[in-house]
């Protein structure tokens, strides 16, 4: 399900938004996913306060947050732009590839949240489709 | 049988009574149909659904949105016993209406992203993950006919 261009615009202009108020949107994508999807806190085991508000869950959720950034900026090359972290998530993270679209769907939540007025049907379908390319570059190289 | 904590019960009831069942029902349903174009197969009756605007004005799209959110608020009165009481609407969708219960995840996911679109801040995480619950509750029930 490839991205039109009239879905790249929508993905861009709802992040520009998006994008400067990455450390929230992490924290509140990521405390909630593993807030309503409790398996998703065997990644996270090693972390003392699992809440939206906990430090170490804000500064990872601004980390993830940023790299779809940087996806966003580069996305006519998504698979070169997360190629790194295609290899990390592969070799060293090895999240369950489930997953992608737990954190996927947190995100859409926490941007209809944030931003109800532009956060319409069509681009609630084009950030779906977007998320769901990155999740796919992410998973690529795991076997 | 589900067990339900008391703080569940209470973030489930109290935002729904505060749901505007036309309007909630009608935006779900909306986005299930442009997010999720496929799920445009079930709904050939509704007339002019080809594109995002016509989905969003069409008044049978509407209709139909309200009674799918009835089916919640019922749900909700029979949350604790959901299986038994959701026996014909299952068998309804499985023998009649032929609708992949893959569907109802997609549609429980864009009510949850309607809910937070209509209630903001108020749809805290403990509020959003009892309301993700009660949706895979819904689910399991009306999966459970199917065979």
């Amino acid at each position: 399900m490839s991205l039109t261009a009239t879905d790249k615009a929508h993905v861009k202009a709802i992040w520009s938004k998006a994008g400067g108020k990455a450390e929230e949107i992490g924290a509140e994508a990521l405390g909630r996913m593993l807030e309503v999807f409790p398996q998703t806190k065997t990644y996270f085991s090693h972390y003392a306060d699992l809440s939206v508000k906990s430090t170490q869950v804000r500064t990872h959720g601004k980390k993830i947050i940023d790299a779809i950034t940087s996806a966003v900026n580069h996305i006519d090359e998504i698979t070169g732009t997360l190629s790194s972290l295609s290899t990390l998530h592969a070799n060293t993270l090895r999240v369950d590839p489930a997953n992608f679209k737990l954190l996927s769907h947190t995100i859409l939540v926490v941007l209809a949240l944030y931003f109800p007025a532009d956060f319409t049907p069509e681009v609630h379908l084009a950030v779906d489709k977007f998320l769901a390319r990155v999740s796919h570059v992410l998973t690529d190289k795991y076997r | 049988m589900v067990h339900w904590t008391d703080h569940e019960r209470h973030a489930i009831t109290t935002l729904w009574a505060k749901v505007n069942v036309e309007e909630v029902g009608a935006q779900a349903l909306v986005r299930l149909l442009v997010v999720y174009p496929w799920t445009q197969r079930y709904f050939a009756s509704f007339g002019n659904i080809s594109n995002a605007a016509a989905i969003a004005g069409n008044a049978k799209v509407h209709a139909h949105g309200k009674t799918v959110l009835k089916s919640v608020g019922d749900a909700i009165a029979h949350m604790d016993d959901l299986s038994h009481a959701f026996t014909k609407l299952s068998k309804f969708h499985s023998e009649t209406l032929h609708v992949d219960p893959d569907n109802f995840k997609h549609f429980g996911d864009c009510l949850s992203i309607v809910l937070a679109a209509t209630f903001g801040t108020a749809y805290t995480p403990d509020v959003h993950a009892a309301w993700q619950k009660m949706i895979a509750v819904i689910i399991s029930a009306l999966s459970k006919q199917y065979h």
